[in-house]
């Protein structure tokens, strides 16, 4: 007896069917009678030893026996059909498997035609016929009968099997004509070859030379969900009748039944880890992340090792070459690049949950759900359909053709089969499957491997359907490094974030609402430096938002990572900033520089102020200015060398340069910051650079700050790099530092 | 033969609506179409027998392609027919068909729930809660809430100009009337909400809180927790609040300060999801377990009255003129009459798209199609 649940279908068919013949161990044959002679006997023995061969993997020698074992007791059915299914679950679909498939359904038929009435072996011919092309067709009368059977023993696990399995074949009727387009006008079939170089073909074919047809193969899907659903209540734990049931509900996007189901069977199969998954997939469908996160973390772990490492396996969403070196990492090595890759990948934070990674074992367990084929030892993820979902999602749109006749197709690959199309109409990818009518299988058509190696180059993977992108919004932070305050060795870093809380809560029907926003920087191992978190609550009322938020942070000298977030959790939008950043120590004992900070205004609080805490500063995050605006600058002097009287003295000199945009004259003429410099001026066509000298009494102070207010007059629209260099008149020593700003019309 | 097949099937599937509607005696598809096959393939030979005047031999006369084509079309269009025939069979198995006529309104939200609380028809979705006039013009009043993502449930109070709205960050207030904008008035993870006079019982999760409405929320007893998620509320009167969760239906007795004390539960053998209210009965929509009737005049002792699971998923349930309707998701909305021995199915209507919520305000059912985006008025009177 063969019981519904299974850990998953890649289990070894050793060891099914050792299950099979363990339970076979000591069961008579019906031949024997009350007084079994002794052939019987040790037919019997050969058939209990052939399950421990079988499980030890020896199935040569198991067939031997079982052999054997036929011969002793000719009457045996058990023999029979234990030589049977070991038979049938070795051959494969192919012509070379005829003669094990032919010897496989001899051995069957003899222990149906010994013991009529037992319903495993009708399966297990039924299953038979599945492998042997035309003949699947009586398939199906098959596992009627084997239903049948079942039902009169009572056998509730073998009923469940049965019924999956008729629920597989309705289900492979409804796959053949699901989604289907008629063809309409003059159009006479979809060209493979013409959607794969035409970037316009398959989105005007779809639209304009096709109608969906409604409820195609309706009757085959509700025959098949009927047949998944009484395998499911035969028996509750049963793993191919509940993964049958809940590919239909999802696929229907009956997400709520979907749930349900897919409790039941995680309660009544909780060492399943499939069912967990399941239920996985079910919660983040609901949006409920961190239940979503739950199931999966105990679905994996639940998972032996072989079967978890392709779950894991991030090869299929990486580029090629990538997905080469990944592969050859160990283990070990591997679950680093996971963390690495997977912390990168992170979309946002301040959530508890990574959205991406939650996405991307969803779409591998849908893959699993929907793409698996038993017979042909298929896992989900393993398939031409399986990979493009990881990659890119459900495809938003589905349509098939039905088989052509050979004279219409230049493509041999082609005939008989049924051609599928997806169709991602935001990022026009398009992959087109060849599949044979009556099987979950299909493969690229034509050259849509490659096309799909192309689009995996330049686009690896994409999570446009998780719903915290759907209203990511972005933060423009500049970033600007000062020596410590302490004069100590390190950076202290400040990120200039402009929130976009004014497009954030725009069109919300509330006066306030909390936000969350944060600072998290990591090193280029992705693992956490500085994690800054607050909590505000913002008037959603206001017209106008102060959007700039600030964080401070000190960091030693090295490469580190950043994301400025925020997110408002009453409307689920959120907004995220990020960059790469290289800490200085500040420690040489010549001139040195801080960042220069891009403003909207600064303006010293005090006479002789010695820090930027002495200035009201209002930076730019974005460094973008509207024409006409002054464009405010300010630095900090470290280590200029005073002379006897305390004076320091150095040169300023700043370099406009457009960057882009036409050539063109501009000017540039300093209107505010230290006295020295106000008035400079100069023209240019491409290139203006302003320069001044200034000597100032240190007065103690370990750092001098330098602002100016930089008037670009007419200064057209495009994007300048600003540089500035600093002279130690006295030292001849130079420094100088540079950003990129632009001037637009546009909000920031 | 495959332009005839084409044909045939075109004129069956037009047809199968039709039928749909009309409930008994039905005219079996298969002899239908056969004989429309019959017809349209026997037309075509005829046309050919005319245009082709050699004699080639065989069958290729008149005499002979006329029959022979007939016979084709006639087996082609049975076999179509039989198909359509166990498609409406498997469709109509736990009921016949009914037609429910009544308004269409469009919809502004991609809806996911609806509720009607005194004249408003309340519909939230993800762009935020649609509020709409009962009545058989079924005018708009307007789109509140907008913003608000993941609404759950929702009531309003027309006396109080209250607009409740849940969400997972909390319970929020707006004006029913008025362009005001909301408030947080409670916080936390609002799964179920009922409103009686100045009072307002929310689930929060496991956690049953009660409120008085004053210009803010005002708790007026420690929260009591239940056992599972509560999923839906119901005052019965001002003195007996019905609380449903995911494993039971629980009623209290609720006093003038405001103290809630337990009077008995009935547990659910499915997972609770709404509630509809009668006199005497409570149904009880628990999805794949179907619909649950339970005899509620003894709160102490309550009774189940009938169980009907006929329908694949119960997504809600209301009840008017002692019928009750059960949204069935895709299949569409069931019509049962409940009675001393249980429910008997007098009808489904499968009009009505991708029914995901019903309700009733006495004159008539408020029907959500999900799939297509609408709202429908079937009146009490005329429906059907």
């Amino acid at each position: 007896m063969r019981i519904g649940h299974h850990i998953g279908l890649l289990a070894p068919v050793r060891a099914a069917v050792a299950l099979a013949l363990v339970a076979a161990a000591g069961t008579p044959g019906s031949a024997q009678g009350p007084q079994a002679d002794d052939a019987v006997a040790r037919a019997n023995r050969l058939v209990a030893n052939a399950a421990q061969l079988v499980a030890r993997g020896d199935t040569a020698a198991a067939l031997t026996d079982l052999e054997a074992a036929t011969k002793l007791a000719p009457n045996l059915a058990e023999a029979h059909y234990r030589r049977g299914m070991l038979l049938a679950r070795q051959a494969g679909t192919g012509m070379g498997d005829m003669f094990k498939r032919r010897a496989a359904e001899a051995a069957l038929e003899r222990a149906i035609r010994i013991e009529g009435g037992n319903p495993a072996y009708f399966l297990e011919l039924g299953r038979l016929r599945l492998k042997q092309g035309i003949m699947r067709l009586d398939a199906q009368r098959l596992f009627k009968r084997a239903l049948t059977a079942a039902r009169e023993r009572g056998d509730a696990a073998l009923v469940a099997e049965v019924e999956a399995e008729l629920g597989d074949i309705y289900f492979r009727r409804y796959l053949a004509v699901g989604h289907r387009r008629l063809l309409t006008g003059d159009a006479r079939q979809f060209d493979p070859d013409e959607a794969m170089g035409n970037p316009h073909y398959a989105r005007d074919f779809l639209a304009q030379r096709t109608s969906a047809i409604e409820d195609a193969g309706e009757l085959d899907l509700r025959q098949a969900e009927d047949h998944y659903r009484s395998g499911a209540a035969a028996w509750p734990a049963h793993d191919a009748a509940y993964a049958g049931l809940l590919g239909i509900l999802y696929d229907e996007q009956r997400y709520e039944e979907f749930f349900e189901q897919a409790r039941h069977f995680a309660r009544a199969a909780p060492q399943n880890p499939r069912a967990h998954l399941f239920l996985g997939l079910a919660l983040w469908r609901l949006n409920r992340p961190a239940d979503a996160a739950r199931r999966f973390e105990r679905g994996l772990a639940l998972l032996p090792p072989a079967d978890r490492d392709p779950l894991t396996d991030i090869s299929t969403i990486l580029r090629r070459r990538d997905a080469e070196e990944y592969q050859a990492l160990t283990a070990a090595q591997r679950a680093e690049y996971n963390r690495i890759f997977w912390s990168a990948s992170d979309p946002l934070r301040l959530t508890a949950e990574n959205e991406h990674l939650l996405e991307h074992i969803a779409r591998v367990a849908y893959a699993d759900l929907r793409y698996s084929a038993p017979e042909l030892r298929l896992r989900g993820w393993n398939t031409d359909r399986g990979v493009i979902y990881i990659r890119y999602g459900p495809p938003p749109v589905i349509a098939t053709f039905p088989p052509e006749t050979a004279e219409l197709r230049d493509d041999p690959a082609a005939l008989g089969k049924v051609t599928t199309v997806w169709f991602y109409p935001e990022r026009n990818l398009r992959f087109v499957f060849y599949g044979p009518p009556g099987y979950n299988f299909a493969r690229f058509a034509g050259e849509f491997q490659a096309y799909a190696e192309d689009a995996r180059y330049a686009l690896p993977v994409k999570y446009d359907n998780v719903p915290v992108n759907e209203a990511l919004d972005s933060i423009p932070v500049q970033l600007a490094a000062f020596r410590r305050s302490d004069d100590s060795v390190g950076a202290e870093l400040v990120f200039f974030a402009g929130i976009p809380l004014t497009r954030m809560a725009s069109g919300v029907d509330l006066q306030e609402g909390p936000i969350e926003h944060g600072l998290f920087v990591t090193d280029p191992l992705e693992r956490d430096v500085v994690t800054q978190r607050r909590d505000e609550t913002v008037r959603f009322a206001v017209a106008r938002q102060l959007e700039q938020r600030t964080f401070t942070t000190v960091l030693p000298a090295g490469e580190y990572r950043f994301r400025v977030e925020a997110r408002q959790p009453t409307t689920r939008r959120a907004a995220r900033g990020a960059g790469r950043l290289a800490a200085d120590a500040f420690d040489r004992p010549g001139l040195m520089l801080s960042d220069v900070v891009l403003a909207d205004r600064v303006a010293p609080r005090l006479d002789a102020p010695a820090a930027r805490q002495d200035f009201f500063l209002d930076p730019n995050p974005a460094m973008q200015f509207a024409p006409g605006r002054e464009v405010h600058l300010y630095w900090e002097m470290y280590n200029l060398r005073p002379d006897s009287n305390g004076t320091v003295s150095y040169g300023a000199e700043i370099v406009l340069r457009v960057q882009s945009l036409e050539r063109t004259n501009f000017a540039a003429r300093i209107v505010g910051g230290v006295l020295d410099a106000i008035g400079a001026t100069a023209k240019g066509d491409d290139q203006v650079t302003v320069r001044y000298d200034v000597s100032e009494v240190l007065a103690g102070r370990g750092r001098l700050p330098g602002w100016v207010a930089v008037d670009l007059a007419d200064a057209p629209r495009g994007t300048y790099v600003m540089e500035l260099i600093i002279t130690d008149r006295h030292t001849g020593q130079t420094a100088f530092r540079r950003r990129v700003f632009t001037v637009t019309d546009a909000e920031p | 033969m495959k332009r005839v097949v084409v044909v045939a099937l075109l004129v069956t599937v037009a047809a199968a609506p039709l039928d749909a509607q009309n409930g008994g005696g039905r005219l079996p598809r298969k002899w239908l179409v056969a004989g429309i096959g019959a017809l349209v393939a026997s037309a075509f030979a005829t046309v050919y027998a005319l245009s082709f005047e050699g004699d080639i031999g065989g069958c290729s006369g008149g005499a002979c392609v006329i029959p022979a084509s007939a016979l084709g079309g006639a087996v082609v269009g049975f076999m179509i027919g039989s198909e359509l025939d166990k498609l409406y069979s498997i469709r109509y198995r736990h009921a016949p068909p009914v037609t429910l006529r009544g308004r269409t309104l469009p919809l502004a939200v991609m809806p996911t729930d609806l509720a009607v609380r005194q004249r408003n028809v309340l519909v939230t979705g993800a762009e935020g809660l649609e509020v709409i006039r009962t009545g058989p013009a079924l005018d708009r009043v307007g789109l509140r809430a907008r913003g608000l993502r993941g609404i759950g449930p929702v009531t309003s109070d027309s006396v109080a100009n209250v607009l409740l709205v849940g969400t997972p960050v909390g319970l929020y207030r707006f004006q029913l009337r008025g362009d005001d904008l909301g408030t947080l008035a409670f916080p936390g993870e609002i799964s179920a909400l009922a409103t009686e006079d100045d009072r307002l019982a929310l689930g929060l999760g496991p956690d049953l809180h009660l409120a008085r409405l004053a210009d803010s929320l005002l708790p007026v007893a420690e929260a009591i927790p239940e056992d599972a998620r509560i999923v839906d509320l119901a005052w019965h009167g001002a003195d007996r609040l019905w609380v449903l969760t995911e494993d039971r239906l629980a009623a209290y007795a609720a006093d003038g300060n405001g103290t809630l004390t337990p009077l008995g539960a009935f547990p659910l053998p499915a997972l609770g999801r709404r509630l509809a209210l009668e006199d005497s009965v409570a149904y009880v929509a628990t999805g794949s377990g179907g619909v649950y009737a339970v005899d509620v005049r003894d709160p102490a002792n309550l009774l189940e009255r009938g169980n009907w699971s006929g329908a694949r998923f119960a997504y809600d349930v209301a009840v008017m003129d002692s019928t009750v309707y059960v949204a069935a998701g895709p299949e569409g909305l069931y019509l049962l009459r409940p009675g001393p021995d249980g429910f008997r199915a007098i009808g489904l209507s499968r009009s009505l798209g991708f029914v995901a919520a019903v309700a009733s305000d006495g004159e008539a059912l408020y029907v959500l199609d999900r799939s297509g985006v609408q709202l429908r008025r079937i009146p009490r009177t005329g429906g059907r």
